[in-house]
């Protein structure tokens, strides 16, 4: 259904059956992203920024969650026109969804007084909404609304002793005739304050509190009939420490309840350059060239300081992260190290990338990734063994021709992290599994059939990286006692 | 002490509503699909507050299973 606005248009009332299927694919657009955004003022980077969504545990933009559960109550009022007022309404953000990605609406359970709606991604429910019916009379409001637009909407970045105890107030930013006009169905049904007001609970969370480092998880609002301030006041109720799990108190614009959001970690920091060069010898790698890739971030950004540190020559680099990569050079030139940044896509043929390269590099690391953990919709999915295998398989045959074939007798130093996962197999990650397993079967064969070559492969357990961030407390070891020793093997090879 | 199981089942449903209750007292992270990080998060939050306890953050990787999560409960209870 091709939609020009947000929701249902209102026509659509009396010619959608009401259902208990999944009949109605809405597609989450860059367009819509972007009209959410400024409706709610949740400009929060997560939803809008690729290179910063990148470094959060979703690993790309995800849309708004509560647009989608406004969508869906604009979807279910224009099913049917004889609903009756809300009372309550209970929302859980399951799984994340992708900006572009199409959400199919489904009613699950239904009574006089209950109602149940699900969103699902090609099956997979994402989230879900608890309605409770039998407000017998129009929502009344109170006083006229607040308004207060910025023109720079300001993300706050709170530390967690910051939000214990944090209050304020959220104002409306889109006025009621643009809300109606995008929720018209949903205005008729809740009234548009009501429908400002749970927009404006997307604003409380992606901006204000927790704000650039959260996660919406649920919220459980009640719609008084009495009035409530015309804008939304919140209050932290709870902060629990070791899931840094939020609760918020809100109340206004014709609702009141409860928020539970996470203050999710910011992206991981690796060991800085200055702490690496107390525990690397200075000139360990001294004058020694290596090229890292995907070296701005994680694993690849530990070992380019690694070897900076020891007065190596990293080249790092970046697929989409150039600010990342450019952070890692700086911090190590600027403490008198030497770096050099370099695009490199494992998409694209390795010859022709290398090509900028002016003198042979010995020694690589290979730390190429596509998004490790990602939103599943089968138990085997094999477009997703085909993007691991790109990545894990074919991307490093491809560089490791190419470094060979620009030195007349082919020597080169490797290092190709492989996982325990392929042992261990945790639940979900069957075909990262399959795709390092046969990249350690690649890197056997190269290192025994083509003279030269030395390969190390080690099977790597969980390290703090961006992909490895979870909410819950989950032990990881540490990259000075793991990595560094895998680096001196491969930088001690004679080419 | 003999409705604890019970009110954990209900917390269960609360949390996972996909799951049918006959089998909730199988579940385990390894069955459960939605049972991530997260849903771990909001389920061990749920029991706390429906029990009135606090579970060590050094149990918390104990409570992988429905049946892990009640015999933790379990030893709570009975020292309380």
């Amino acid at each position: 259904m091709a939609l020009s606005s947000f929701g249902v248009p209102a026509q659509a009332k009396r010619s959608l059956p009401m259902t208990s299927d999944a009949k109605n694919a809405f597609t989450f657009n860059e367009e819509l992203q972007t009209e959410f955004a400024r409706l709610s003022g949740d400009w929060n980077p997560m939803h809008m920024n690729t290179a910063s969504a990148r470094r959060t545990q979703a690993g790309r933009r995800v849309v708004h969650g509560v647009h989608i559960v406004v969508c869906a109550l604009d979807y279910v009022a224009s099913l049917s026109g004889s609903l009756s007022l809300p009372t309550s309404l209970g929302t859980r953000f399951v799984k994340p969804v992708y900006v572009g990605e199409s959400v199919q609406f489904r009613e699950t359970f239904r009574t006089n007084s209950d109602l149940r709606l699900e969103a699902l991604v090609e099956g997979i429910v994402v989230a879900e909404a608890d309605i409770t019916l039998g407000g017998t009379h129009r929502i009344s409001r109170s006083a006229r609304p607040e308004y207060g637009l910025s023109d720079e909407p300001v993300c706050h970045e709170l530390m967690l002793e910051e939000i214990a105890g944090r209050a304020g107030r959220v104002h409306l930013v889109a006025t009621e005739d643009e809300i109606a006009h995008h929720f018209p169905n949903a205005v008729n049904w809740l009234g548009a304050e009501v429908v400002g007001g749970l927009i404006s609970l997307s604003r409380l969370v992606g901006m204000e509190c927790p704000g650039l480092h959260s996660l919406f998880s649920s919220f459980t609002v009640e719609f008084p009939a009495a009035g409530t301030p015309p804008s939304l006041e919140y209050r932290v109720v709870s902060l629990d420490k070791r899931f840094r799990l939020v609760k918020i108190e809100v109340n206004g614009c014709g609702l009141r309840g409860t928020v539970a959001a996470f203050a999710r970690h910011p992206p991981a920091v690796q060991t800085s350059y200055k702490e690496l060069l107390a525990i690397v010898s200075p000139n360990e790698f001294q004058g020694q060239r290596a090229l890292v890739i995907g070296g701005s971030r994680g694993l690849g950004e530990f070992t380019a300081k690694a070897l900076a540190a020891g007065g190596g020559v990293p080249t790092i680099t970046y697929a989409t992260g150039k600010e990342d990569a450019d952070r890692v050079a700086d911090e190590i030139r600027q403490s008198g190290g030497s770096c050099d940044v370099m695009k490199y896509d494992i998409h694209t043929q390795a010859s022709q990338q290398l090509e900028v390269v002016s003198s042979f590099v010995p020694y690589l690391y290979y730390y190429a990734t596509c998004q490790i953990f990602c939103r599943r919709t089968k138990r085997f999915d094999p477009s997703l063994l085909e993007e691991f295998l790109k990545f894990y398989v074919t991307g490093f045959y491809d560089l490791c021709a190419a470094l060979r074939s620009k030195r007349e007798n082919g020597f080169f130093s490797a290092f190709y992290p492989s996982s325990i996962a392929v042992a261990d197999r945790p639940r979900d990650m069957t075909e990262y599994a399959m795709a390092k397993a046969a990249g350690e079967v690649l890197c056997t064969d190269l290192h025994r059939f083509w003279p030269g070559i030395h390969i190390i492969s080690v099977r790597l357990p969980r390290l703090l990286t961006d992909q490895t961030a979870t909410m819950f407390p989950t032990a990881t070891a540490s990259m000075v006692d793991l990595i560094l020793p895998i680096i001196r093997d491969v930088q001690s090879v004679r080419v | 002490m003999n409705d604890i199981e019970p009110r954990l089942v209900r917390c269960f449903s609360a949390v996972f509503p996909g799951i049918p209750e006959p089998q909730i007292t199988n579940a385990n992270v390894e069955t459960v699909e939605t049972w991530d990080s997260v849903a771990m998060a909001t389920l061990v939050t749920a029991v706390e507050e429906e029990f009135g306890v606090e579970f060590d953050v050094d149990s918390l990787s104990t409570l992988t299973s429905f049946q892990g999560i009640l015999g933790n409960l379990k030893q709570l209870k009975a020292t309380q």
